[in-house]
């Protein structure tokens, strides 16, 4: 898991430390107040339930130590936000991309690209629209430009066309909805890079192996998702755990669970297995987070990762 | 004269798009029109529905309007009407959406609601009701709102195949839901089985008995059902995934290890069943066999 904790930080804090516990002689709530370094406890993942999904999100990303500790100031983010669709559970809550915004900006974000452009129509799916549309008019989108790339590591997709502003962007955080998906069980973080391939790429994830149908080979589908996965890690994953179907996945509309809950963590594969799990499926039985996991991107056993849950 | 033509190029899909118009009432209830009804044709479904466009296509799509309604509290309901070819496309895109989601809801034709949505099918409509979030009030504006929809919508029939075996199903359980298929894209929403490039569907009907789920194609004629069983049958023996675990004339039975997919072929029609369980196989074979001699 790489953290971005560096010496100067390491002595920032101190000394922000020191300073807080000669004014206030209070250091313990200053120790609450900064990051995971300074406290023992170290967390992997933060699970948080809640019925404000904004709040909730900025809490999950707290837990991890906020998002400074992802991203550096001035610098380019690419979010990766499920958005595309518009039924009940079919789509990430704006207020958790918006939240998720606001602390990029907050932390120093130069620029925000959506890499799956973003559209007005998916602001208006909430109430916030209003009160943040300076925030949402900065925001960028990629537009559809592709870049082919060689993925020498892959089993099956060794090369793909992939947007270019994600290629370029200093780092990424994947923003997906966890929910039922007709051909692969379920999709998260790992599947939501298929908004990102082009057209033809896609087309091969699904037909590659000639078998012969959308889903005819599963194997095959869920191998070039972990292939693709391997071109570049996500920073940090925020992922929608709130409303989500269970029926007619991935458009809807289907048959809603609330379980009202942000899922937040860097080890994409651990954050999919937790996806899977709150959605009631053994995260080896999902293909795609298997293949991921053998590929080397993350701990598929959810008792090896450090697991802050909270509700609020 | 050439510039008047050129006009009616221009006005006539506008002119001809207005016939769906009218299904949307100015408001029912606290339940008010807001924002202006889009309207999406042909192409134009890509824009509304990215990446699921091509099933309601293989159905035969025309055009789709969608409409939001706001109450004073700011909820909303989202009505997107679309109209298919004929009736048996609307009925088999909505026997899709509604095989495994839903409660029927008894009062009214083919409708089905949950929480936040409500489908149901008239005529060529099929129409999608769905909420900003979920309270007996806004459940209870989508049906106030789909009756008043639903009430200028006029003929209604099932696909002649999902009648032929409606009754037969039924009597094994009243409540079975029987999706229409009219193609190959249909047939891989409803299954994972790996059907090979040379399967392809004219008709169809799924449903879904003690965990079998069953499947009846039918042909032209008897030599198109006897072929693409046959062709079935081959990518089936080549597919490393699948054993032959026995075979006759008109049958065929593979294992992929973890499930069990009985092929076979009676007139005009090609029988495909998969489960877990090969006796539940058997059992269903037996029932299908009589529903094709009713």
């Amino acid at each position: 898991m790489s953290l971005k904790q560096n010496r100067r930080n390491f002595l920032k804090t101190g000394v922000l430390l020191g300073a807080g516990a000669l004014i206030n002689n209070n250091a313990s709530n200053l120790l609450a107040k900064t990051s995971g370094f300074f406290t023992s406890e170290k967390v992997d993942l933060a699970v948080v339930k809640g019925n404000n999904y904004y709040r909730s999100t900025l809490k999950a990303v707290e837990l991890l130590g906020g998002m400074k500790k992802f991203i550096d100031k001035n610098s380019t983010i690419g979010l990766l936000v499920n958005s595309r669709y518009n039924k009940p559970g079919t789509y990430v809550k704006p207020e958790i991309t918006l939240a998720a915004i606001n602390m990029c900006f907050d932390a120093g974000a130069k620029k925000i690209v959506s890499l799956e452009n973003v559209t007005g129509a998916y602001w208006k799916l909430n109430s916030f629209e209003e009160k943040y549309s300076d925030v949402i008019d900065k925001i960028q989108n990629a537009g559809r430009n592709f870049k082919k790339v060689s993925i020498p590591e892959a089993k099956t997709l060794k090369e793909a066309e992939i947007e270019k502003e994600f290629l370029e962007c200093d780092v990424y955080i994947n923003i997906p909805i966890f929910k039922q998906h007709e051909g692969i069980r379920i999709t998260g973080c790992l599947k939501n890079l298929m908004g990102l391939t082009s057209g033809d790429t896609n087309h091969y994830f699904h037909f590659g192996s000639n078998a012969g149908g959308w889903y005819a080979d599963v194997e095959f589908l869920s191998q070039c998702i972990a292939d693709v996965n391997l071109v570049k890690k996500p920073v940090l994953c925020i992922a929608d755990t709130t409303e989500y179907i269970i029926t007619n996945g991935p458009f809807g509309p289907g048959n809603v669970i609330k379980s009202k809950k942000i899922v937040a963590g860097t080890d994409i594969v651990a954050v999919d297995s937790m996806g899977a799990k709150i959605l009631g499926h053994n995260p080896e039985d999902i293909l795609p987070i298997s293949l991921a996991h053998k590929h080397g991107l993350g701990e598929i056993d959810l008792s090896k990762v450090k697991i802050k849950e909270i509700a609020l | 004269m050439r510039k008047l033509f050129m006009l009616f190029f221009i006005i006539s899909p506008v002119l001809f798009s207005q016939d769906i118009f009218y299904l949307l009432p100015d408001s029912v209830g606290n339940w008010v029109k807001s924002d202006s009804a889009a309207l999406y044709v042909g192409e134009g479904l890509y824009t509304l529905i990215d990446g699921g466009a091509d099933i309601f296509n293989e159905y035969g799509f025309d055009k789709a309007l969608v409409q939001r309604y706001s109450d004073s509290e700011k909820n909303y309901i989202d009505v997107e009407i679309y109209k298919m070819k004929d009736p048996d496309a609307a009925y088999g895109i909505f026997s899709l959406f509604t095989f495994n989601s839903g409660k029927r809801i008894k009062d009214m034709h083919e409708a089905y609601e949950g929480d936040q949505f409500l489908l149901f099918t008239m005529g060529d409509f099929y129409i999608s009701l769905t909420a900003s979030n979920s309270s007996e009030q806004i459940n209870s504006g989508m049906v106030d709102l789909a009756r008043n929809i639903d009430n200028h919508i006029y003929g209604s029939a099932e696909p002649e195949l999902v009648a032929k075996f409606k009754n037969a199903i039924s009597k094994y359980n009243p409540d079975v839901r029987i999706a229409y298929i009219e193609g190959n894209l249909g047939l891989y929403n409803l299954s994972t089985i790996s059907f090979g490039n040379d399967f392809k569907v004219e008709e169809g009907i799924c449903w879904e008995l003690k965990e079998v789920k069953n499947f009846v194609f039918s042909y032209n004629n008897k030599d198109s059902a006897k072929n693409i069983y046959f062709k079935l049958i081959e990518h089936l023996k080549r597919n490393k995934k699948y054993n032959l675990v026995n075979s006759d004339k008109r049958l065929s039975l593979f294992t992929n290890g973890k499930n069990y997919v009985n092929c076979g072929y009676d007139g005009n029609y090609l029988i495909i069943s998969a489960s877990e369980s090969k006796s539940g196989i058997e059992k269903s074979l037996g029932q299908i066999k009589v529903m094709l001699k009713e």
